[in-house]
């Protein structure tokens, strides 16, 4: 069973909560994931609109909320918006993640590193969003994450595993759990993603936009159930030649 | 006579009744207590403490809220 920090997940699909249409799809398509894990950002209040209270159905499908801190730039901004989170949201885990950069969403590890060491002297969960960037994990790991979350591609751009040559050095060296965040854009995704051997992944664009959020939340799960059932066992080795599946009997040409 | 107190909310103007603690201010807000973080002059108050934390004249109150997001 997955454990992160102190507490154990049997489901190995973790997701994301923006981008939903509208709440009941929202949490229908979380209750169809088996996700015990989802993710939440922080704003500033609109004091004048309303927004639509998703913590409530949240809390009652007893998922454990892991706040993140989007929207940071800087290590400052997000230990602050950590702190806040753990208010708003009374959890001691965060996601980490800084990106200055609208336009790609990567995120910076220098300013990363710099946040993840304070805030686990802090006392805090740290699982950092971060590039596939094998150096950097050991160094998140030596400072104290309770996970790494590197990236397969951009932030919601679907375009699978990009980085996967270094994910796999990544989940080979890796003393935490490694949770393939950013990207996947389809259950084959995931799939690949787990066979190499990834603790988790992290879903949300693909499932919340996809035409039917619910069946496509269930297709993940399937995705990541199959993906980790193979790696646990163990894949088929390859190889360059043809192997025959069936027996070379050449009995066509006795008939003649 | 009451006084008045003149704070911001989230850069609004707003006057209230001196003495509103923080907590009595979120009921004026309509804010759920659950799923919201407070600032005053960008220092982060504790939940435990909105009970007793009264405000003063010229706070800057900000009122954060836990949304949806990936």
């Amino acid at each position: 069973m997955l454990k992160i920090a102190n507490k154990a997940f049997s489901s190995r699909l973790f997701t994301g909560t923006g981008k939903f249409n509208d709440k009941t799809t929202m949490v229908a398509a979380l209750q169809a994931s088996g996700s015990e894990m989802v993710t939440m950002a922080l704003k500033r209040v609109d004091l004048q609109n309303k927004d639509d209270d998703i913590l409530q159905p949240l809390i009652a499908n007893n998922m454990h909320l892991l706040p993140n801190t989007s929207g940071a730039r800087t290590a400052k901004d997000a230990i602050f918006a950590a702190k806040l989170a753990r208010e708003a949201l009374e959890t001691h885990w965060i996601k980490l993640e800084i990106h200055p950069d609208p336009r790609y969403l990567l995120p910076d590890p220098v300013e990363t590193l710099c946040a993840a060491e304070q805030l686990v002297k802090e006392g805090f969960v740290v699982l950092p969003y971060i590039h596939a960037d094998p150096v950097l994990c050991k160094r998140l790991e030596s400072v104290g994450v309770a996970a790494v979350m590197p990236l397969g591609s951009p932030i919601g751009s679907n375009q699978g595993l990009k980085t996967k040559a270094f994910l796999e050095i990544i989940i080979e060296q890796s003393n935490v759990p490694v949770i393939i965040d950013a990207g996947l854009g389809s259950p084959s995704h995931a799939a690949s993603a787990m066979e190499m051997g990834a603790d988790a992944v992290l879903v949300n664009t693909a499932i919340a936009v996809a035409p039917d959020p619910v069946v496509m939340s269930r297709a993940f799960a399937l995705a990541v159930q199959a993906g980790r059932m193979a790696f646990e066992t163990g894949l088929a080795g390859q190889q360059q030649q043809a192997q025959a599946s069936s027996p070379l009997t050449a009995f066509l040409e006795d008939v003649g | 006579m009451t006084k008045k107190l003149n704070i911001s909310v989230n850069d609004v103007p707003r006057q209230l009744y001196n003495p509103c603690s923080i907590m009595e201010l979120l009921v004026l807000l309509e804010q759920p207590e659950k799923g919201v973080a407070v600032a005053i002059n960008t220092n982060i108050i504790c939940r435990s403490q909105w009970r007793q934390y009264q405000l003063q004249e010229n706070d800057q109150v900000v009122v954060f809220k836990a949304i949806a997001g990936g």
